[in-house]
């Protein structure tokens, strides 16, 4: 009886030591340089439901102005992106994005193409 | 008790502290990166937003991917895994019941060579593997000479 309660308490103790997860949104805003011949435009990251594999891609909402939004179910506080475009990676050899959650449930992610201002 | 505890000595000091080499390394490397990551410490990364002996969310997730038992009970042989790594890791570090925490190194490090690198090609399996083999001599041996087991034991003895 008490091994069994011991059992019970060390499985109650486990399942509630998890760490909770909450949904955000990120609306990722992307700017490309004008300069620029896009074709394809597209963001990876770290964190599902993107990853480092398969892009998303971004729509055109401006004549150089590309948006997304991703939601994600996650336990940390920041997430980590690049930006594709043409099947380019951005920031080359340079650290990814890293995207801090704000405590509302939309965060909103301005970016330059290329320019990590993090 | 004291016949887990008890450290099987070598014939010098310094034989025991160049055979100790590993295990402080992989016990200092299992506590502070890899278990650390995933199971709340105090000095796990902070963004990583862990409260403490909390498992990261995804673990489980990973683990119910292996299958089996650990589909049915995916929370548990995460926290599990967790645990043994990073407290694990401490317990190896400080040479205190190195055997128990040896043997459950163990486990962890076979469920991670057989469940999840071992698609990845047997070169992924080798981080797994050499935790695997430092932990299955510190299992056979204990702490040695430089072990809190060591001086437990050794103070009882008198």
């Amino acid at each position: 009886m008490r091994t069994l309660s011991l059992t019970i308490l060390l499985v109650l103790c486990i399942y509630g030591c998890v760490q909770k997860t909450y949904t955000r949104t990120v609306v990722y805003k992307l700017t490309v340089p004008s300069t620029d011949s896009v074709t394809t435009v597209s963001i990876k990251g770290k964190d599902e439901p993107l990853s480092w594999d398969e892009g998303k891609p971004l729509e055109k909402i401006d004549s150089n102005v590309y948006q997304t939004m991703v939601t994600y179910k996650t336990g940390y506080l920041f997430t980590e992106v690049k930006f594709v475009v043409n099947g380019n990676f951005e920031l080359e050899n340079q650290p990814n994005r890293i995207v801090n959650f704000s405590k509302s449930d939309t965060t909103f992610y301005n970016a330059v193409f290329g320019v990590n201002g993090n | 008790m004291k016949k887990i505890l008890t450290p099987i000595l070598l014939p010098s000091w310094w034989q025991d502290l160049l055979i100790a080499i590993p295990r402080l390394v992989y016990g200092y490397l299992l506590t502070t990166d890899f278990g650390a990551a995933k199971f709340g410490l105090p000095w796990s990364p902070k963004e990583n937003n862990l409260g403490l002996f909390e498992v990261a969310f995804w673990f489980p997730n990973d683990v119910a991917a292996y299958g089996g038992i650990f589909k049915a009970f995916p929370e548990f042989f995460a926290w599990m895994g967790a645990f043994s790594e990073a407290v694990g890791g401490i317990f190896l570090l400080l040479g205190l019941f190195t055997r128990p925490f040896s043997v459950l190194i163990i486990c962890t490090m076979l469920v991670a060579i057989f469940c999840q690198q071992i698609n990845a090609g047997t070169w992924n399996t080798l981080p797994a593997m050499g935790i695997m083999w430092v932990a299955l001599y510190t299992a056979i041996m204990g702490s040695g000479r430089f072990g809190l087991d060591y001086l437990i034991t050794k103070r009882k003895l008198k």
